[in-house]
């Protein structure tokens, strides 16, 4: 309640908690909406009745609105909204002349204007609103409200609750948008999914195998795409093993169907990074392919034989092929310098050790996932002399650089390289000292897509890993809850571009970031 | 009387005699020869001599850049000098004091960016440098003598090989050195910590004019992010704005004997033009600026 | 005539500073400014001469044992100056400078010693340093009076680690101006943290972003705003870790650069190239990765830089007391602050 008055600073908050406007607002929903459609008289023509029975709605409609639009509305239904309420606006204003409002009382229907214009100002003031509910239950809605205001200051309700009922808080909340970045607001929707998701859990169709993918995918236990590519095909895999057949669908339309409901299932626990997307494409394109002919069983090893070879080709030799173009380039006496862990980048960096390429490597690492720390225990193993800093150290080794070598997370159409957020600004520090800049990435993760900002597409970490030190020491920024204007802000992904990297290194050969739709036109070509 | 002729021989004496002496500095002093041997009774006919031997030693086949600016600042000089005092005997005398004075601050210039130079020479450094300047040349041995170890690179400077006898001279010193094709420098300029050169004079806007070749270096330092040191006195700063390559005076690109014989259109150049923008800093005896600095000191002297 | 206990004062204030027992550039100077004064008022000195031997003692005693520190010789180079401008003013003579001018128009071979007794000098000094005291005081307030003429409604400004001068900017220019503010951590000393929940709490929208979001976020960013540990004579800065990136970035999304200093911030120093041991300086590694990490310490390096070279050319703006300058014009600022003299000793 302190936040809304720090928000409405001209707002008194009477005795009972309530301000004002949310004891009118309770005052005017206890009103039954029949007593406006009963007020219309029934001489008026059909067209005016309708219209009439339309205001009667709108009003309650306009309630809801104020509440009551789904979380992900876009900015343009926001728009239809407000332009309805303009409309009702208009209509209202229209029956007055008409003197159909005589049953209502003014002072009744000046509330109600105000409520609206309320409502209007709101919405302006609004971009994405609270989950629906429908107006039927409204009024239990408002009773809960009353009740949670009143013991508003017992902490948080727990979670399913607040999906399913909403909190007066949470509802004052979306109107502020506090701990929201505007820039990335797109983004947020990822932790309401999470939490549908969470009941999503007891779904009986989903297949094991996902279920606890989707909580490691969800817990950020599986990651790096290449992991959470072969963590997909393995699931897959299992499904395909343990998938009884249907007694009257085909198997591999049967299997089609649960694997979408599976990765719809996955989906909302993370999104797809552009390797599973790519690797589920191939699949579901191979499934449509096999001779229905086959026995069940045949099917069933010809698609685990599918994903094998998918597995092995795609992946683990592409990522051999690299390896060996890269160690050509890795001389004795090398220092080279990388970002955090990729799984590529490690296989790369330790088969050139084991062939006897003698180099240093420094691992430069990035809060808040801290992944580097991994590939340095990794490396050190192996006997790699190594050094390691935080990325605000880039420019004070990057003059001992000799080469930087980073992984990727998708290469784009346009020749942007998708990556874990910082690589752009290893990129771009290691061009300033003149450094080569090698990226190494499948072609499976080429993507069609395009894009030149990292915020259109991109996915928010925890931002409450922020606010610790590397050992999880608070700092200034732990009570960042109660700072309504404070916002700790954690992007997974960041895109490099095209200028800053030197050479793509694909298992084809090595090439420059421009030459991306030129592989992906070779392999559309190659698979049809 | 003092006759073109005999300035001239006058300037190139001092020029042979002393391999050391700047082209500027032997110009002043030609101009000081002037004063004393004058026989002219005002101010404006005493100038009016100074102009005259001026021409006379932008004829011969030295650099006129270093000549130009010098002499305007001894002009710039004797104006000022000729403020104080009335009597033309008297100011005579003060600016013959005072140009003593003058030539021993402008041949202690050199001293004084050698010793501020050499500080930016770190051991194990490989320095690039263009044709032969003898600024840069003393700035190295100092180096040397202060026990540093680093590595030259010279350009073989054409047209007329300069670089061949810089390599020499640092070789006599024990420097370790390469010579270069001028066609390699950008090859070169990955490996060098920074570059190093003289001027023939500075311009208003603080870049520089210099042995052709000069610009293609700092063109190509720029784009590798590597530091442009010009090495100066300050008596080459002048007043002049080149707009580019083409706006440079052809006096200064050419030698009289060319410019009186030939079609200047076929001809290479002497000197190219360094704007500032490539030029990270610039040692002169007033210390070390920045290019933009080099404007501030002239609109000081002359406005 | 020097032995070291006479440097006693001296001492205790560089070991204060090593202490961090003050810690902010403007105690230091101030510190530093009081120091010069006692010293003026209580040592014996004969001369102006003698008075500059005492105060240039002390800076090559600050300069031997923390090189890095550059806000407590500032003060003293340009109370050198002050000095040297008493006592000009006091002998009426005329000190020689290094310039073009001077170089042509000087007639005499005689050079100012400072070696002239003069009775009005202490108290002369006196006077000009309690006014140099008053324009250290204010510094900070006139920086941030500047804040409406940098920033306009609804921008988003970036800032990097904490600076107490930037903090007090931004609060000024939030007085009236509506605008958000991403603040880049800094770690791993997260000085952001606090600075960005002083922010919010003057009801300024904040965000945090860690360091290695620079780039992605500064795309969106109007104008980049910081602070300097000092400004060095080319223009370029010796500033927290991580600000090099930072600034390449925004030049990369053509984003100005705006560079909060104070006078005493100026130092005639050149960077000799990209030399960090001479330049930086570096804390505990501890800081980066935790000693717990165990064995795997022994067979690592880790460095933990504190500073960062930022060369002039990705500084758009130096705002000071006196307003706001180019890095091409800080070689002025310099000779305005500091005797030519002086600069290296």
């Amino acid at each position: 309640m302190e936040k809304a008055k720090k928000e409405n600073k001209n707002e008194k908050v009477g005795p009972d908690g309530l301000t004002k406007k949310e004891r009118r607002a309770l005052k005017l929903s206890a009103r039954p909406p029949q007593d406006n459609r009963s007020a219309t008289e029934p001489t008026q023509n059909s067209l005016e009745k309708t219209q009439v029975n339309k205001l009667g709605n709108t009003i309650t409609e306009i309630q809801n609105t104020i509440a009551a639009i789904s979380m992900d509305s876009s900015k343009s239904l926001s728009e239809k909204e407000q332009r309805r309420l303009e409309w009702a606006k208009k209509l209202e204003e229209q029956n007055k002349e008409k003197g159909v409002d005589k049953n209502v009382s003014k002072a009744e229907l000046k509330a109600k204007r105000r409520e609206m214009q309320e409502a209007q100002r709101q919405l302006k003031t609004e971009h994405s609103k609270p989950v629906t509910k429908t107006p039927s239950t409204e009024k239990k809605d408002v009773e809960k409200k009353l009740e949670t205001i009143q013991k508003h200051d017992t902490k948080k309700v727990d979670m399913k609750k607040e999906e399913t009922k909403i909190s007066p808080k949470k509802d004052i909340k979306k109107i502020i948008q506090p701990h929201k970045v505007q820039l990335v607001q797109h983004l947020y929707n990822e932790e309401i999914l999470k939490l549908e998701a969470n009941a999503v859990i007891v779904h009986q169709d989903i297949h094991p195998a996902f279920i606890k993918l989707g909580v490691q995918y969800g817990n950020k236990v599986v990651l790096g795409s290449n992991a959470r590519c072969l963590a997909l095909l393995a699931a897959l895999k299992s499904l395909i093993n343990d998938l009884k057949s249907h007694p009257k669908q085909e198997f591999c339309r049967y299997l089609e169907t649960v694997l979408q409901v599976s990765a719809n299932y996955l989906y909302t626990c993370r999104p797809f990074a552009v390797s599973m997307t790519n690797a589920l494409r191939y699949f579901k394109l191979q499934l449509t392919q096999i001779d229905t002919n086959l026995k069940d069983s045949e099917k069933k090893a010809k698609l685990q034989d599918i994903i094998d070879t998918y597995i092995d080709d795609d992946i683990n030799k592409a990522g051999d092929a690299i390896s060996m173009k890269v160690r050509e380039k890795i001389s004795n006496g090398d220092v080279i310098l990388t970002y955090g862990c990729s799984s590529l980048i490690r296989k790369i960096l330790l088969e050139a050790h084991n062939d006897g390429k003698k180099f240093q490597v420094i691992v430069v690492d990035g809060r808040p996932l801290l992944e580097g720390k991994e590939l340095l225990r990794r490396l050190v193993v192996a006997g790699i002399k190594c050094t390691y800093v935080l990325i605000n150290a880039l420019s004070y080794v990057m003059n001992s650089v000799t080469k930087v070598v980073l992984g990727a997370h998708a290469l784009l159409t346009n020749g942007y390289v998708m990556s874990r957020i910082g690589t752009a600004q290893v990129a771009l520090v290691a061009r300033e000292y003149n450094k080569p800049v090698l990226v190494c990435c499948e072609t499976y993760k080429f993507s069609e897509r395009v894009q030149t900002d990292s915020f259109v597409y991109n996915e928010l970490g925890n931002p409450d890993a922020l606010s610790v030190t590397h050992i999880n020491i608070p700092t200034a920024l732990k009570k960042w809850k109660d700072v309504a204007k404070l916002t700790p802000l954690s992007l997974l992904y960041d895109v490099t571009p095209p200028d800053l990297v030197t050479a793509v290194v694909t298992e084809i050969a090595i090439l420059p970031c421009t030459s991306v739709p030129v592989v992906l036109r070779i392999n559309a070509s190659d698979t049809t | 009387m003092t006759t073109s002729a005999n300035i001239q021989e006058y300037f190139c004496k001092i020029i042979k005699q002393d391999e050391d002496v700047s082209v500027g500095v032997a110009a002043i002093r030609s101009l000081m020869e002037v004063i004393k041997f004058s026989n002219s009774e005002t101010v404006q006919e005493l100038e009016a001599n100074l102009k005259e031997a001026i021409e006379a030693m932008k004829n011969t086949n030295y650099t006129v850049a270093a000549i130009n600016s010098a002499c305007e600042l001894f002009i710039r000089f004797i104006t000022l000098a000729a403020l104080d005092t009335r009597d033309f005997e008297k100011c005579k005398k003060i600016m013959l004091a005072r140009g003593h004075l003058f030539i021993k601050k402008l041949e202690e210039a050199r001293g004084k960016i050698v010793r501020l130079a050499a500080n930016f020479i770190e051991d194990g450094c490989k320095i690039l440098t263009h044709s032969r300047s003898r600024v840069v040349l003393q700035t190295l041995r100092k180096a040397c003598k202060q026990n540093k170890k680093f590595e030259v690179f010279v350009t073989i400077s054409a047209p007329d090989n300069s670089g061949k006898r810089m390599v020499k001279d640092l070789e006599t010193e024990g420097i370790p050195c390469t010579l270069i094709l001028d066609s390699a420098i950008g090859y070169i300029m990955e490996q060098v910590n920074f570059i190093m050169v003289g001027a023939e004079g500075v311009v208003e806007s603080g870049g520089i004019v210099n042995k052709v070749g000069s610009y293609t270096m700092a063109v190509c330092a720029k784009e590798v992010k590597k530091p442009f040191y010009v090495l100066t006195e300050s008596f080459k700063f002048s007043r002049l704005f080149p707009l580019g390559q083409q706006d440079l005076p052809e006096e200064y690109k050419y030698t009289s004997d060319i410019r009186r014989k030939c079609d200047l259109s076929k001809i290479h150049p002497l000197v190219d033009y360094t704007p500032p923008s490539y030029i990270t800093l610039l040692f002169t005896d007033l210390g070390i600026l920045t290019p933009s600095a080099v404007s501030d000191e002239l609109i000081k002297l002359y406005l | 005539m020097l032995d070291q206990e006479n440097l006693s004062d001296v001492s205790n204030l560089v070991s204060d500073i090593k202490h961090k027992k003050i810690y902010n550039s403007f105690d230091v100077a101030l510190k530093t400014e009081d120091l010069l004064e006692k010293l003026i008022l209580q040592r014996q000195w004969k001369s102006a001469r003698e008075l500059m031997k005492l105060v240039k003692s002390r800076i090559k005693f600050i300069r031997d044992d923390l090189p890095t520190e550059a806000t407590a010789t500032n003060v003293m180079r340009h109370i050198l100056k002050i000095i040297r401008e008493e006592y000009e003013s006091a002998s009426k003579k005329k000190g020689e400078g290094q310039s073009l001018h001077q170089l042509v128009t000087s007639n005499s071979s005689d050079i100012l010693d400072y070696s002239e007794s003069l009775s009005s000098l202490r108290s002369s000094i006196l006077d000009h340093l309690g006014e140099y005291k008053v324009e250290i005081e204010s510094s900070c307030d006139n920086i941030a009076a500047q804040a409406s003429e940098h920033i306009h409604m609804d921008e988003m400004i970036m800032t990097v680690g904490k600076s107490h001068t930037v903090e007090k900017f931004l609060k000024c220019a939030a007085k009236d101006r509506n605008f958000k503010v991403v603040v880049v951590e800094g770690a791993p000393f997260y000085y952001g943290h606090s600075l960005a929940a002083s922010l919010a709490k003057s009801n300024i929208q904040t965000t945090v972003i860690p360091d290695s979001a620079v780039f992605a976020m500064m795309s969106r960013v109007n104008k980049v705003i910081i602070g300097t540990h000092t400004v060095l004579a080319n223009g370029g800065l010796r500033a927290s870790s991580g600000i090099h990136a930072v600034a390449l970035a925004a030049k990369q999304f053509s984003v100005p650069v705006v560079v909060l200093s104070h006078m005493y911030k100026f130092t005639p120093l050149y960077v000799v190239s990209n030399n960090h041991e001479a330049f930086n300086i570096c804390a505990s590694p501890a800081d980066v990765i935790p000693q717990s990490a165990g064995k795997i310490l022994n067979d690592i390096e880790v460095y933990n830089p504190i500073f960062d070279y930022v060369p002039p050319e990705l500084v758009t703006l130096f705002i000071s007391h006196q307003g706001g300058n180019a890095p091409s014009y800080v070689y002025r600022l310099l000779s305005e602050l500091y005797h030519q003299d002086d600069y290296d000793m």
